[in-house]
């Protein structure tokens, strides 16, 4: 008998051996999984076989012995949580999600990044059937911003939906806003203004394609400082460097 | 021996060095305490209202041990074992506190904020438990320190042998590998003994592969029982950590961890 | 928007109420607080119908705004057939024709 950690699901722990029975010859394949924290099992396979002999429970028992215990990576009670429980279930989940990349921020952008979140998902305010942050979009949104790496915050927002979205506004009212999507996928659109004229791009990418998607709209002028050199995107600019996404104008 | 009493100070000689890499790839790192001796569940809920102050978020969790069988084909379910405990951790959740009946466990999620800050905290921890719970053997000792190292892709594919020494050996023809995971009991001195970890992981960085160096390093035995010398026992322990892990990486997984 | 909102924005008209543009503004406030949830942080953006549909019609998304008055919302309105999924939409409406954006905090009465 295994000790299981009983979440919603069973979770069964770390070594599972299967026996198959292939042409009649058994086989033993072992599988290891499952010695960390939930967060760094998210994606990967869980593997739960019956052990059919005991020769195999035996040698299951034996590897048993080696594993180490989970660390705080332990469960909660089934119960039914109040609307501020939930919300501060989802900020907490996207703020674990958060240490696994805290080393590549900057400690006052990972703070003030927790706070955005805590007032986006304020009870006071929240509106009845909006989902909070889902843990998809922001993992696409971590993924997007370790690797852009702006130097200015957003100003962030919640779809009813639950996916993040990001906006940066410079200049005469000049917009770049992203939204994240769960799978690496994200929507943007630029808007801009070139003297009395208004320009807008929009785009549909995966977050490893975003950063080269906006390089021809000179991404610095919204994810720099002011104070760092920092030039508007011209029409030239633009049109030199085309790229196939629609663009729409007015 | 007779347990020290009240207030616990950390021996100058004992404070370490800060973590030299400006980004250490440390994922989570834990301290685990085991007891001989079950702690009650209201002196358990007891203690776990005095770290309100420090870890105000609450959840009351439990571990279930079920045994499966088979009744006329049909498969059955049996509660054995109902424990329950406390998981208390602060706003930011980056600092946690886990109480069960036979286990005090703390740990601290990224960004790792140095073995002074860590230890800092254990010790304040500590003292706050042991003035509620009491002195009770213990039974196990144990740091462990899961670290994460992203390692550049090119074209998908990583040379993770330049930056690790610790990996599977397979013949020339079975390279690349698309994955791995290991697992590895490892004796050390002063009657410790590493459980090693080590596999490939989903990568949350754009461009790179992960590769996941779980290090528990924890004593079993000869434990001491009072508080000075657990200090000690955790510093030592962290130490050989240290060196075990440095063994693990080579001068460009250090140079990842400077630069990032 | 939402999925239940139906291709509708839901607004108020601020010119139902009389007195000065900021009591206007509150009892809007105060009205919309009687089919949604209006907490201290919710912000309101104002606009003008006719550069609220001169601005989606030249981007391509020509809307219509109804008066739609409801229970409790006598000054409801909605803009019609704007696309809840519509990135383009929604930032033309953010920059072209919504403006400003005011935080009543405190001053709505509850």
């Amino acid at each position: 008998m295994h000790r299981i950690a009983a979440q919603n699901s069973i979770n069964l722990p770390l070594y599972q051996i299967k026996q198959i029975g292939l042409e009649g010859r058994p086989r033993i394949d072992l599988k290891a999984f499952d010695t960390w924290p939930p967060s760094l099992t998210n994606g990967m396979p869980h593997y739960s076989q019956a052990i059919f002999s005991d020769a195999i429970r035996q040698l299951g028992q034996y590897i048993d012995k080696l594993k180490s215990r989970p660390p705080t990576g332990v469960l909660v009670q089934d119960h039914h949580p109040s609307l501020g429980e939930q919300l501060f279930d989802a900020t907490a989940a996207a703020k674990i999600q958060t240490a696994q990349v805290a080393m590549y921020l900057e400690p006052k952008w990972r703070e003030n990044l927790f706070r955005q979140l805590d007032l986006l998902h304020d009870p006071d305010g929240w509106e009845g059937g909006d989902l909070p942050i889902q843990q998809a979009s922001f993992a696409t949104f971590l993924r997007a911003i370790c690797q852009i790496k702006p130097r200015r915050r957003p100003g962030l927002g919640l779809s009813s939906t639950g996916h993040l979205v990001a906006a940066w506004v410079s200049g005469d009212d000049d917009r770049l806003i992203i939204e994240f999507l769960p799978a690496d996928s994200v929507r943007w659109v630029i808007t801009r203004h070139i003297g009395s004229d208004e320009e807008r791009f929009v785009g549909h990418t995966r977050a490893p394609r975003l950063l080269e998607c906006l390089t021809p709209f000179a991404p610095d002028y919204w994810f720099s400082h002011e104070d760092e050199a920092r030039v508007k995107p011209t029409r030239r600019t633009s049109r030199r460097k085309a790229h196939p996404l629609q663009k729409t104008s007015t | 021996m007779q347990p020290t009493s009240l207030p616990i100070t950390i021996p100058s000689a004992t404070k370490m060095k800060k973590s030299s890499y400006k980004r250490p790839p440390i994922v989570e790192a834990v301290v685990g305490i085991n007891f001989a001796t079950p702690v009650g569940a209201d002196v358990l809920e007891k203690a776990s209202e005095k770290f309100a102050k420090y870890y105000p978020q609450h959840h009351a969790v439990q571990n279930v041990t079920v045994a499966l069988g088979m009744i006329d084909g049909k498969p059955t379910t049996e509660p054995q074992y109902n424990e329950l405990g406390h998981r208390r951790t602060n706003i930011d959740v980056t600092e946690l506190l886990v109480l069960w009946s036979s286990e005090f466990t703390l740990s601290q999620l990224a960004p790792y904020p140095g073995w002074d800050a860590f230890l800092d905290r254990f010790a304040r921890d500590w003292k706050i438990w042991k003035r509620i719970v009491r002195h009770r053997d213990i039974t196990r000792v144990g740091v462990r320190f899961i670290n994460r190292v992203d390692i550049p892709a090119n074209d998908g594919k990583v040379e993770h042998e330049k930056y690790l020494t610790v990996y599977p050996k397979l013949p020339a023809q079975y390279r690349p590998v698309d994955g791995y995971a290991m697992q590895a009991r490892i004796p050390l001195d002063g009657g410790c003994h590493l459980a090693l970890n080590s596999a490939v992981v989903p990568s949350p960085i754009i461009g790179r592969n992960s590769f996941v160096l779980d290090l528990d390093v924890a004593k079993d035995h000869d434990l001491p029982q009072n508080d000075g010398s657990i200090l000690q026992l955790l510093n030592q322990i962290r130490s050989m950590k240290n060196e075990v892990f440095e063994s693990f990486i080579t001068n460009r997984a250090r140079k990842l961890f400077n630069n990032a | 928007m939402r999925p239940t909102d139906g291709n509708a924005l839901s607004v108020n008209w601020l010119e139902y109420f009389p007195g000065t543009p900021a009591h206007q503004l509150i009892e809007s406030a105060r009205a919309m607080g009687t089919i949604k949830n209006v907490g201290k942080n919710s912000a309101f953006a104002i606009g003008q119908v006719a550069i609220v549909k001169d601005a989606c019609a030249n981007a391509g998304f020509p809307v219509r705004v109804l008066y739609a008055p409801s229970n409790g919302n006598p000054s409801h309105s909605l803009i019609k057939n704007v696309i809840e999924d519509d990135l383009d939409l929604m930032a033309t409406l953010a920059s072209r024709a919504c403006f400003p954006v005011i935080k009543l905090r405190n001053q709505i009465p509850h």
